[in-house]
């Protein structure tokens, strides 16, 4: 379970004050999908980046399983984002000197797994998004379609309960997008917590629950009135 | 995949950068280790040298600086041999041996070769003048004692002494301390061990100079010293072959104990006053002095360079922070701590500073292998000190430059992961 407690932020810039998120509370139960839409600058990534232990907020709490995140050290915000976040970028963010299977042991590396766990765990991941014959290969020889499955294996490595997924069909073609998409579903059933922020309405309507964000300021959506406008 | 193999992976993408970084530092661990092992063995073999011609004299022409003893007749510059006599007769305490040289370019078998006239101790004692010095009395009869000397015996000595015993006197092994042979006639010639080596000569063979045949009497034992490269012949027949007259480049005078060398030198000096007097170990002093300066030169160049090379790793490691922002924000993301990540940064600079001293290492000990015979012939031992001092400065360097760059990459903000290309 993921809770925000009046959680603001703003960025201080050249005597600017820029709100990038104004106070906001909501409650993500655990297993939820919940997507997060509004436009370009509105604060999506901001508000993925407090989520994810990376962003201290200006004011208020964010709590995961009842534990307050930012009072915790840094470095054991590090270990938590290891072993219970699964990121999903936009761009994926592989490793380009590493070969898929590498960049897919990446996260159990950090957490320490010894080599022979590391290699059958990310085998078995490649296994599932069906790139076992491409392990080997750095990132700039995959397509990107391959790319993003690389970067979902990776995501998974330490089988994160919780998902957090910044534009992640951004880049995509359709097939690959429904893709990415049908995995995060799969993933959802599994019983873990989505969290996806993106622009694109179509992108949304997957999630069972949709929360604008406008300006930095998050409401509410009921998910039946988003199917009835779409 | 440990956490350090991300190290050389990510070094091995683009070892470009890195080397040239690497190769700075090698040079300034390989310019320490070459230099300071030639000097320290060149500062060995001076010891050597020491040890071997003990309380040895130079008596030379006035205005001649010398820097090694034993080319102190390659000058051009005359004294009478007479001083020979006025040294032999004066009886001064501690005299041993008078070794009087002439050196004369010449040719054979069209090369430029060093013939040297010496004096054998045979010649002291036909000299009917000196029947009365010790020598001659106790001289060349066979029942030679050990110690006898052609001045007065030095009573009491204690320190490093060249008494030989009367079989070494004959031995032609004992030219490298005594630098007297006991007999060489007038168409004799002794070769050194490198000459004879290079030229295929040995023993009875017969040798054209100056237009006369000579024959060779002798190998002398290899000593480490120019003389090996030498041609000796009888001093009188050299002189009369040039028409130099009866002169010499110079005198050596073996002391029979380092005490004695001092007082003898300023003896020698009164007795001698055109000429000038120094010990071996004023010779050595200045050549010390040289090592010392070549040895310091070497520690300024290895610090220029480990500058550079600090300052090398210290832009190369902020451009790669810089370049990686993204890459490192993501290592972040996935559960770093901003300590793997400088420590991803340190590791690396530790890599560079680590390979480049080993690269040095090699790099020195090749140019001291090939340098120290070849040019300074001497037989090098590789100096401990520098390759430690090399090892702990690159790697310190390494550390310092490298520790603000670990810093910014441990700062960075891990949301740099969200952003696009
Ligand atoms: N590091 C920063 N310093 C200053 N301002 C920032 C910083 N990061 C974001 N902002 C500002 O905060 C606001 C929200 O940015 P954010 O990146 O969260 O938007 P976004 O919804 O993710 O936009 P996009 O869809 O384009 O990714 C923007 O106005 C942006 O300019
Ligand atoms: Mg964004």
């Amino acid at each position: 379970m993921i809770k925000l407690d009046s959680v603001s932020k703003e960025y201080h810039r050249r005597s600017n004050v820029i709100h990038a998120l104004r106070p906001t509370s909501f409650e993500v139960a655990a297993g939820e999908f919940v997507a997060i839409i509004g436009p370009s600058g509105s604060g999506k990534t901001t508000l993925l980046s407090i989520l994810g232990g990376m962003l201290a907020p200006s004011r208020g709490d964010v709590l995961i399983n009842q534990h307050s995140l930012y009072s915790l050290s840094t470095k054991r915000r590090s270990r938590l984002r290891n072993e219970q976040m699964g990121f999903v970028f936009q761009s994926f963010n592989l490793v380009p000197w590493l070969s898929a299977l590498e960049n897919v042991q990446l996260p159990l590396s950090l957490y320490g797994a010894d080599d022979a766990c590391q290699r059958s765990r990310a085998l078995e991941l490649l296994e599932r998004f069906g790139l076992q014959d491409r392990m080997d290969h750095r990132p700039s020889e995959l397509s990107v379609g391959q790319q993003q499955r690389v970067a979902l294996a990776r995501t998974l490595a330490m089988n994160p309960p919780f998902i957090l997924a910044d534009e992640p069909t951004g880049n995509l073609d359709t097939q690959s997008r429904d893709l990415v998409m049908s995995t995060l579903k799969e993933l959802q059933a599994e019983g873990r917590t989505i969290i996806l922020v993106t622009h694109d309405p179509t992108v949304s309507a997957a999630a069972e629950r949709v929360l604008h964000i406008a300006d930095g300021e998050v409401s509410e959506v009921e998910a039946a009135a988003e199917t009835h406008a779409a | 995949m440990r956490f350090h193999s991300l190290i050389w992976k990510e070094m091995l993408r683009r070892p470009g950068q890195n080397i040239t970084t690497l190769l700075t530092v090698a040079l300034g661990v390989g310019a320490l280790v070459a230099v300071e092992s030639v000097v320290s063995s060149s500062e060995q073999k001076l010891a050597a040298q020491m040890q071997q011609l003990g309380a040895n004299i130079l008596v030379l022409p006035d205005g001649v600086s010398l820097q090694d003893y034993y080319a102190a007749d390659e000058h051009g510059k005359t004294i009478p041999e007479e001083y020979v006599s006025r040294i032999a007769l004066a009886q001064k305490v501690g005299v041993e041996e008078l070794a009087p040289k002439l050196a004369v370019q010449t040719e054979w078998k069209s090369q430029q070769i060093v013939l040297t006239g010496i004096l054998p101790r045979t010649e002291f004692y036909k000299k009917s003048a000196w029947q009365s010095v010790d020598l001659l009395t106790m001289g060349l009869d066979e029942s030679l004692a050990d110690g006898n000397a052609v001045g007065s015996t030095h009573e009491g000595c204690k320190g490093h002494s060249s008494h030989l015993a009367t079989g070494d006197k004959t031995d032609l092994s004992s030219y490298a301390s005594t630098r007297v042979v006991h007999e060489l006639n007038q168409n004799a010639v002794l070769v050194g061990a490198d000459f004879a080596a290079t030229h295929g000569l040995q023993t009875g063979q017969k040798m054209d100079l100056l237009g006369e045949t000579f024959q060779i009497t002798g190998v002398l034992p290899a000593t480490g010293t120019t003389d090996d490269g030498r041609v000796f012949a009888h001093l009188h027949r050299v002189q009369e072959l040039t028409d130099s007259g009866p002169v010499v480049n110079v005198v050596e005078v073996l002391g029979c104990c380092e005490e004695v060398a001092d007082n003898l030198v300023s003896d020698l000096e009164t007795m001698l006053p055109e000429a000038r007097v120094v010990t071996i170990s004023q010779i050595v002093e200045t050549q010390v002095t040289v090592n010392r300066l070549m040895a310091k030169l070497s520690y300024a160049i290895f610090g220029i360079l480990m500058l550079m090379g600090g300052a090398s790793i210290a832009s190369v490691m902020f451009a790669n922070v810089t370049e990686r922002r993204r890459e490192l924000g993501t290592l972040m993301a996935l559960g770093a701590t901003p300590a793997m990540v400088a420590r991803l940064i340190l590791f690396k600079a530790l890599t560079i500073g680590l390979a480049g001293s080993g690269v040095g290492f090699l790099l020195g000990l090749a140019a001291a292998l090939v340098a120290g015979p070849q040019w300074l012939g001497l037989r090098i031992l590789i100096s401990l000190e520098a390759v430690v001092v090399g090892l702990v400065a690159a790697v310190l360097v390494a550390l310092l430059s490298s520790y603000f760059p670990a810093r910014k990459a441990a700062h960075l903000d891990p949301c740099l992961c969200f952003q696009e290309r």
